[in-house]
């Protein structure tokens, strides 16, 4: 699974260009540039709308101007001041939450690619294809029975139990490894054997080689397993709707479903708020480790 | 380079390792005697030998691949592995609403939900006092038959159907767990709990009891009311029979108590008991669930229960176990019910004729035999099941061929403001699926959406079966394309421009040199995406479920909606309001989609280059 197609921006060198008449320049160029408006105007309106929806004072019945004739911070206000729908929890919860379970993913499933790449021991090839098999078993067909171990263990250990974020990160670790682990070790074995073998001929520990060598190097496809878990922890909707009955422990794919799903019309202005607030971080992340993401991408993981 | 090594290692990250390790053998300490108590075995196992594992492999100095694995390897234990084993041995059960608890609870249980008022049957006035020990007891007078409290004297008599609706919408999600009659007897949490995103749903798991105290509570009011009428009647002084005896009740039974030892006010009603404390009125509410649990046997063989605070009634089982036979009996019909071997007593002569509750026991092949063959199940099953492949098969298909048409179009060199179209055209592959899914909820909203209200159109998008269908594919294509748009140009720029150049050479045309050399080299390097894309969409709960909720519903009793596909269709057998939980037959889906999903990917992952890449 090695990251074998480069990234388009890396490709592709402009070429210099020549003076053509229009009609050259419409047939070979023009007709491009048409496609590429007419599918950036679908991809965009919805974002476009949402952004004009949020100042707009009641969205449902304004007749849809993409620039609010009279923008307004009143959706802001109504989705910051509900008791009963605490977004500012909700948005919190959600993005330490994501954060961690990122972390977490990307040093579990780094661990498992660094033994996995750099170990030659007994089971190893079953292990690999262990990881891989379990991997196609989604955790959340599981949910009866993950929801039932959960109130277990919240009998026990209530911080870890139901209505606990720990709690409901720990279950997404669950699936940490699997294809992460794969992805990352891909990576890991196109690192020359050379360069730990002389970091070890000079000292260097096993743990040392990981932190200090493996670690740093392979920053591209940890950048991409960090997101892509960042995201996925973020969109994830059905465990979280089933463990977390709190308001306030909420995560934002919860607290918004249930926002919209009872009184759409009227939540409708703040949902979009809401959504734009929620939305920002994760957008710029994305645009930030970019030039990552697309050799992630075409090595095989598939976003939430 | 040397530097950056060495802060990785020595005695800072020994102590981390130990901290770290304490923390959690702590942990495992302290929940010890809990799972002793409670008699968690599995999860004692789990803790107790995922502990030593840990402790052992991070201190030893050898097997250094299994500790760069074991934190993972636990977690994955215990939230993967054990979930699916679970999952496998409950689609061989009956659970589902109804049939939660074990046989002897749900034995417990129907003797108690066929409690009820027979003819005859005394009613008491009841003060609640506290014992010398501090217990609560009632203070049982009679009431003579004339002049019985008659409002709200079945409020404590719960049928026995369990119902698992919430009062959330019917979009939430709810189970309703119910184990046995009493709370403290069951062997297994007994918790009352609601799934969804509902503000509104009880923070508080509570325990369900046999008497339901809000509803006795509730009720309360009337029979006070009436009885204040009987004590006008009873007047101030002692009537000719004498005061009709008062008694103390408890589990154990009923004491009569001496006629001197009742204190009384200037209504005759009884105020107190020599040698009881009087329980104040405003300490009520807290002893609601108590004083509802207590069951006196009363003098013709039923219980003596309370009605509200300040009456009780004896109740009758309508239906009597006995041990020897295991069978129940209707005292009334005389019918006998026998164990009907899937969990249920039932008339053998009318095998729809069960005692609720049943119990859970392991019933074989029977939910996968009812997808197949139970009507109420089959057809619903098998549009659901071909929705989905039409589904996940048109997603992959459109998303690809637009992906790779964007793709192409814009993989021009030379083309100006390349680089802007790609970093716009990513944008809704870079926001959370979950709110886009949202936002779209509402644009394709028939009344006020922004797409019929912006093109003037009045569609049904989400509310007519086959409208909502497109609504479904056109939603996933928006969240889909960019994807594809982004693997192919990636792809599209890996395959060496000799080749097309070497086609062009021998006279192949456009549309030939895409045909016969692209596509190829496109399909070699992107099948694998195209079976994780199939794989993917074919459970992709959210774009079905957060945009129409599977709806709209089908015709019929059926669960299942126009647009559900099989993971949501499984999700709402568990877990939806109203209909009862199905755990046994989601369970049951839950493995078929297992064994769709895991050929396809199984095929997949054989014929890919992932597993010979690997160096052995």
């Amino acid at each position: 699974m090695t990251a074998t197609i480069p990234a388009p921006a890396q490709l592709a060198p402009l070429p210099k260009r020549r003076r053509r008449t229009f009609g050259a320049w419409a047939r070979v160029m023009g007709w491009r540039h048409l496609v590429a408006l007419f599918a950036l105007t679908i991809a965009l309106f919805p974002v476009l709308w949402v952004i004009s929806a949020a100042f707009t004072h009641d969205p449902s019945i304004s007749s849809g101007a993409i620039v609010p004739t009279d923008p307004t911070m009143e959706n802001f206000n109504r989705l910051f001041n509900n008791p009963d729908q605490p977004y500012v929890n909700w948005y919190i919860n959600t993005m330490i939450l994501a954060t961690l379970v990122a972390v977490m993913t990307v040093l579990i499933a780094g661990g498992a690619a660094y033994s996995f790449s750099r170990f030659r021991f007994k089971g190893r090839k079953v292990g690999l294809m262990f990881l891989l098999l379990v991997q196609m078993f989604p955790q959340f067909l599981s949910l009866t029975a993950i929801y039932i171990i959960m109130v277990n263990i919240g009998d026990v250990f209530p911080p870890i139990g139901l209505d606990s974020l720990a709690g409901l990160g720990l279950v997404y670790l669950g699936g940490a490894m699997g294809v992460n682990a794969w992805l990352i070790k891909g990576f890991f074995d196109t690192i020359p054997m050379e360069i730990d073998e002389s970091a070890k001929v000079d000292g260097a520990t096993h743990g040392q080689v990981f932190w200090g060598i493996i670690l740093p190097l392979a920053v591209p496809v940890l950048a991409v397993v960090g997101l892509l878990s960042f995201i996925g922890t973020i969109s994830e909707f059905i465990i979280a709707s089933a463990l977390i009955q709190d308001p306030g422990t909420k995560t934002l794919a919860v607290g918004l479903y249930g926002y919209i799903t009872n009184e759409y019309s009227e939540n409708w202005g703040p949902f979009c708020a809401g959504a734009l607030l929620a939305a920002i971080p994760v957008v710029l992340v994305f645009m930030f480790l970019q030039r990552f993401i697309v050799s992630g991408l075409t090595a095989g993981s598939v976003k939430g | 380079m040397q530097s950056l090594i060495s802060r990785f290692g020595g005695t800072p990250a020994l102590i981390l390792k130990l901290l770290f390790l304490g923390v959690i053998n702590g942990m495992a300490i302290w929940a010890l005697p809990q799972m002793i108590t409670s008699g968690a075995w599995v999860m004692l196992l789990v803790l107790v030998g995922s502990t030593l594992a840990l402790d052992f492999l991070m201190l030893t100095k050898r097997f250094i691949p299994a500790k760069y694995v074991v934190i993972g390897a636990i977690l994955l234990l215990v939230f993967q592995l054990i979930p699916i084993a679970y999952t496998v041995s409950i689609a061989f059960t009956n659970y589902s609403t109804g049939h939660i608890g074990t046989k002897q609870d749900a034995i417990t249980q129907i003797e108690a939900n066929s409690l009820s008022e027979t003819d005859g049957a005394l009613t008491y006035t009841m003060l609640p006092l506290y014992s010398e020990g501090q217990e609560v007891v009632l203070g049982l007078t009679e009431v003579p038959a004339d002049t019985a409290v008659t409002d709200g004297s079945t409020a404590g008599a719960t049928d026995g159907s369990t119902d698992g609706s919430s009062p959330g919408s019917t979009a939430e999600p709810s189970v309703q767990t119910e184990f046995g009659g009493d709370a403290s007897a069951s062997p297994e949490p007994s918790v009352q709990t609601e799934f969804g995103g509902d503000a509104s749903a009880s923070p508080e798991p509570s325990v369900q009891t046999d008497f339901e105290p809000g509803e006795v509570g509730s009720d309360a009011a009337s029979p006070e009311a009436s009885l204040s009428e009987n004590d006008m009647n009873a007047g101030v002084t002692e009537p000719a029979g004498g005061w009709p005896p008062t008694y103390i009740g408890t589990n154990e039974g009923l004491d009569l108590v001496n006629p001197g030892d009742v204190e009384r006010d200037e209504f005759g009603t009884v105020t107190g008991v020599v040698g009881y404390q009087t329980i104040p009125e405003a300490d009520y509410p807290s002893l609601d669930s108590t004083i509802a649990a207590i069951k006196v046997p009363g003098p013709t063989g039923g219980y003596i229960v309370a009605q509200g605070f300040s009456a009780a009634t004896e109740l009758s089982p309508v239906v009597t176990y006995d041990a020897a036979s295991d069978t129940f009996t209707n005292t009334a019909t005389g019918v006998v019910y026998t164990d009907n071997g899937t969990g249920s007593f039932a008339n053998p002569n009318n095998p729809d004729d069960e005692l609720l509750p049943g119990w859970r026991t392991t019933i074989g092949f029977s939910n996968f035999h009812r997808i197949f063959s139970d009507p109420d199940i089959t057809g619903p099953f098998a549009q659901v099941f071909v929705w989905t492949f039409v589904y996940a098969l048109l997603t992959v298909i459109l998303t690809f061929a637009i992906g790779l048409g964007l793709a192409m179009a814009l993989n021009k060199p030379g083309m100006r403001g390349q680089r802007v179209y790609r970093s716009l055209m990513i944008i809704p592959y870079a926001i959370p699926g979950f709110l886009s899914i949202l936002v779209f909820r509402g644009l394709l909203n028939d009344d006020f959406g922004a797409i019929n209200t912006t093109l003037g159109l009045s569609i049904p998008w989400l509310y007519d079966p086959n409208w909502a269908k497109v609504s479904c594919l056109l939603v996933n294509l928006w969240l889909g394309v960019p994807y594809m748009f982004l693997v192919s140009t990636g792809a599209l720029q890996a395959i060496p421009s000799e080749m097309q150049e070497a086609a062009r050479i021998d006279g192949a045309r456009n549309w030939q040199v895409f045909r016969l050399v692209n596509l190829p080299l496109l399909l070699v390097a992107l099948t694998p995406l195209l079976v994780a894309s199939f794989a993917f969409n074919f459970n992709n709960f959210n774009a079905i479920y957060l945009l129409t909720g599977g709806g709209p519903a089908m015709d019929g009793s059926s669960v299942a909606g126009a647009t559900d596909i099989l993971i949501s269709y499984t999700y709402k057998i568990a877990f939806s309001a109203g209909r009862g939980n199905d755990f046994g037959l989601a369970s049951a889906i839950s493995i078929i989609i297992f064994l769709i999903v895991g050929t396809i990917s199984g095929i997949s992952f054989a014929r890919s280059k992932a597993l010979r890449e690997d160096r052995a």
